[in-house]
């Protein structure tokens, strides 16, 4: 489904991503971990087309995303909402969007509805909580059935019964063959849903493997200790 | 974007700092013309309240509102919506909130207290400056990145259309006044938005001193209904300029 | 004692003609074939009265030499048809001409071609008549006693210098003009060497240099006149003790125009006028002991420009109302006295409310000293750099003499009872 050959992203001198080539495939749910500054939000950035990249090609469904918007109708982004127009209320933020996409017939409301997104659509965004903008966030991303879910550290601040519905949503979109891309530095809230693991590191890809294969190498079974096997070697 | 806009300009109604400069506006419009009981001396001062303020506030406020819904930005974005389309909402939405909070605060009680064509003057080019800040604001917001640099830069930018260039107009006045430079100042004083919106109003208010130009040059341009079509349109220039600007910078730069 | 007994008879003749004359009324009608205007002259003898009918006269160069009476019945015309004469000489004391209208003299480079002309005798009158396209409409030379009234005078001039003057008066005394409407002449009143005159209630505009031209004149007094919208304003040169009363100056604007310019003047006065969008209210060089006092200055460019070489006037009582600057002069010394006026742009408090500024006033601004240096700086005006300029040098004068001061500013403008 997205297609990344040779990416590179050049910040004045600093190289922030180094010749990344990947493939992400229908009903995968992979992880894109790294160290802070390891070039995770610059990859996903790169994918929305918020940055453009040095060099490089990406398709999202065959379509080269360069000048094309179109594409992006095909995702759906759970950003990190911090910076928000603090006085229009969630229910102004839904009502945008709608009439943003109003190309999309069948709206998928199971989040909005598991977390109850009708009980603070009068609050401002200036005045809900760092939770409420992660299910605000999370609902959006969800709402417009999109084929492709970014989600940049979806379960940061969620309550662990919000973040359990987030992860049985997830499953139920990858069961329906859609593809999942999760950032995160909380690893264990990623365990049972991740099949594949992207561990970024200076800009370039340090590891990909799937969840077997790391079973397998490790010998471990929670994800963040698989992870921490896998650099040690590398650490000592 | 016409909805983004809408959206935007219904947030920032209810924005502290938009209903606070409102405040001011109406303080300042009203509180002028009942201190003040020559009509003629108020307008002045709301013309220093225009060409010195009104910038300064939209500068500032739309630069931090800018890089303040940088993640609604990014929201949109995530939709299959034009980036163009994004910032002329940010643009209508900040001319359109600040209109109101000028026309309605300052323009009010100035039309009240002295209804004259040099009042209606003083409104369309105070709201042209305003446009034109916005703009300036957006333009730079759309390159720098950084908040602190894009502030300090707007505020060197204020600076320098409020008094800076004044001086050193002044400076190549005394330098060359000897030779006839009427049309050369005429020509860089369109460099300078604030310098075109407060001329279109002397030529109203002093309309007396105007005319004592030796070189007829100003008076045959800014005095007739001619030069105040020019004046005007050299200000919508500058709002074009500005428009386009950061509608340019903001579609091909990185967010 | 008589050698000439005949002249005895003779000057018994003209008695008695004079005593049957005294009531003999002509009546001159175009339409009707009676005598030219120029025969009935001819015929008539001093004191009568020459009625005439209305119709279009083409006589021109019609000399009167006899003290007689000439009367236009709703106002028949003359007609020069553009041809370089004369209309009308006067050459004759107590002649009164009254109810014509006189038309079409033509522009002459060599003589001052006047509709009507007066020379050289005393005691008559030129009352409601109008003049219209004429090179000179009135022109007066060594008259005295002399009344010009009601008359309308409307040139057709556009450039300066083939224009004549509305009414000019050249060497004489005891003129009174008033209730005058001129327009579009070079001058409206042009006065040269004329002294102990009444010039009131005229109206002057939209002539071409000077509503009013005053020169070598003394002991005149003008008032209750309106001079407006004329291409420099009103000229008061080179005379000693005019008053100038209750006159408005309205309108003069241009690059070398004023309200009033006074130059090289003595030792009179101008009070109670009003001065409207000028470029310069007034402008004054080289003058000296005049006391301006009670004249209300509102919107002009400079309310006055008091040159250098301008002594020991008085200033005082007068009313500056959002003028762009008040006090204009090239000096960096004072000599004249500034008090107890209105300034507009003072900005004092006053404590001990007794309606007079408890902080001094210097009205004269260091920009409006630059823009007389450079003109073009005058786009500067009310800059934000310019007001900082301006309230440095306010605090600390250097440019600006700082004895140019009044001590006694007042709080809220004159209210007066004239007009």
């Amino acid at each position: 489904m997205i297609s990344i050959k040779d990416i590179s992203k050049t910040f004045g001198k600093q190289q922030a991503l180094k010749s990344i080539n990947l493939e992400f495939k229908k009903g995968e749910c992979v992880a894109l971990i790294g160290p802070n500054g390891s070039g995770k939000t610059t990859l996903i950035k790169i994918i929305l087309g918020l940055l453009f990249p040095t060099s490089g090609n990406l398709t999202v469904n065959g379509v080269n995303i360069e000048k094309n918007v179109d594409y992006r109708a095909d995702i759906g982004y759970m950003p990190q909402m911090s910076r928000l127009p603090e006085n229009m209320t969630v229910a102004q933020v839904f009502a945008l969007m709608k009439r943003l996409r109003k190309d999309v017939k069948e709206l998928d409301t199971d989040i909005y509805e598991a977390f109850d997104i009708d009980g603070m659509s009068k609050k401002g965004l200036g005045k809900l909580s760092g939770g409420m903008r992660q299910k605000v966030s999370a609902a959006l991303a969800f709402l417009f059935n999109p084929d492709i879910l970014i989600l940049d550290e979806p379960t940061a601040a969620l309550d662990p019964v919000s973040n359990e519905n987030l992860k049985q949503k997830i499953s139920r979109v990858l069961a329906d063959g859609k593809m999942v891309i999760i950032t995160s530095h909380n690893l264990s809230d990623l365990d049972g849903i991740v099949d594949r693991v992207i561990y970024l590191m200076d800009g370039e890809v340090y590891f990909d493997k799937s969840i077997d294969e790391l079973r397998s190498s490790t010998g471990e079974e929670r994800l963040n200790k698989m992870i921490v096997k896998s650099l040690k070697p590398q650490l000592v | 974007m016409i909805q983004i806009a809408r959206y935007l300009t219904i947030d920032l109604l209810k924005n502290r700092a938009v209903i606070g400069s409102f405040l001011l506006f109406v303080a300042i419009g009203w509180g002028l013309f009942f201190i003040e009981n020559q009509p003629e001396k108020a307008l002045l001062m709301v013309m220093q309240v225009t060409l010195l303020l009104l910038p300064l506030i939209t500068l500032i406020f739309s630069c931090i509102y800018y890089y303040n819904s940088y993640e609604f930005t990014v929201l949109l974005l995530s939709n299959p919506i034009k980036r163009s389309a994004v910032i002329q909402a940010f643009f209508i939405a900040l001319s359109i909130s600040f209109s109101f909070a000028y026309t309605i605060g300052i323009g009010l009680p100035l039309l009240l207290n002295n209804p004259s064509p040099e009042s209606v003057i003083m409104l369309v080019s105070g709201n042209f400056l305003l446009w034109i800040f916005v703009g300036i604001a957006l333009f730079i917001c759309t390159k720098v990145n950084d908040k602190v640099k894009g502030i300090g830069l707007v505020l060197i930018l204020w600076a320098f259309f409020a008094f800076l260039f004044d001086g050193l107009l002044i400076l190549i006045m005394y330098q060359f006044g000897a030779y006839p430079i009427e049309k050369l100042i005429l020509i860089l004083t369109f460099l300078n938005p604030i310098d075109i919106s407060r001329i279109s109003v002397i030529m109203q208010t002093d309309a007396s001193a105007m005319m004592g130009l030796s070189g007829a040059v100003f008076v045959d341009f800014f005095g007739s209904m001619k030069g105040l079509v020019i004046s005007f349109s050299a200000l919508l220039l500058w709002v074009a300029v500005m428009y386009l600007g950061s509608v340019r910078n903001f579609r091909k730069s990185d967010l | 004692m008589l050698k000439h007994p005949q002249s005895l008879v003779g000057i018994f003749v003209l008695l008695l003609s004079c005593l049957v004359s005294q009531a003999a009324t002509f009546t001159v009608d175009i339409n009707k074939g009676t005598p030219s205007i120029k025969e009935t002259l001819a015929h008539a003898s001093a004191g009568d009265t020459v009625l005439v009918e209305p119709g279009v006269y083409r006589e021109h160069t019609i000399i009167i030499k006899k003290p007689v009476t000439l009367i236009g019945i709703d106002f028949p015309v003359f007609d020069a048809n553009n041809e370089k004469v004369e209309i009308l000489i006067i050459g004759s004391d107590s002649v009164h001409v009254s109810g014509f209208i006189f038309r079409n003299v033509s522009v002459s480079y060599m003589n001052d071609l006047a509709a009507l002309k007066v020379k050289h005798v005393k005691y008559g009158s030129i009352v409601n008549n109008k003049f219209e396209n004429c090179f000179f409409g009135i022109y007066l030379e060594y008259a005295q006693h002399y009344l010009l009234k009601g008359n309308t005078v409307t040139g057709a001039f556009k450039n300066e210098a083939a224009a004549g003057n509305a009414i000019h008066v050249w060497k004489a005394k005891h003129i009174t003009i008033e209730d005058n409407v001129l327009s579009k002449h070079r001058d409206g009143i042009y006065f040269e060497f004329v002294d102990s005159s009444y010039i009131s209630n005229n109206r002057s505009f939209n002539n071409i240099r000077y509503g009013l031209h005053f020169m070598f004149s003394n002991t005149d007094v003008y008032s209750h006149n309106v001079f407006k919208h004329n291409g420099s304003g009103v000229a008061v040169m080179f005379s000693h003790r005019v008053q100038m009363i209750q006159n408005t100056f309205e309108e003069n604007k241009g690059g070398a125009s004023y309200g009033l310019l006074l130059k090289e003047i003595s030792d009179g006065s101008i009070s109670q006028n009003i001065f409207l969008r000028n470029t310069i209210g007034i402008m004054a060089e080289g003058a000296n002991r005049l006391l301006l006092s009670e004249n209300q200055f509102t919107l002009n460019g400079t309310a006055i420009d008091m040159k250098g070489n301008s002594l020991d006037n008085i200033i005082e009582r007068n009313n500056f109302l959002a003028n762009t600057f008040e006090i204009v002069t090239n000096s960096n010394h004072n000599i004249n006295k500034y008090d107890s006026n209105y300034w507009s742009m003072y900005s004092g408090y006053d404590l001990n409310r007794d309606g007079i500024g408890d902080l001094p006033y210097r009205p004269v601004n260091l920009f409006a000293r630059i823009t007389n240096e450079i003109p073009s700086a005058t786009l500067m005006l009310h800059s934000f750099f310019v007001n900082m300029l301006d309230a440095t040098e306010r605090l600390f004068p250097d440019l600006i003499p700082a004895e140019l001061v009044d001590e006694n500013p007042m709080m809220k403008p004159y209210i007066y009872d004239f007009n």
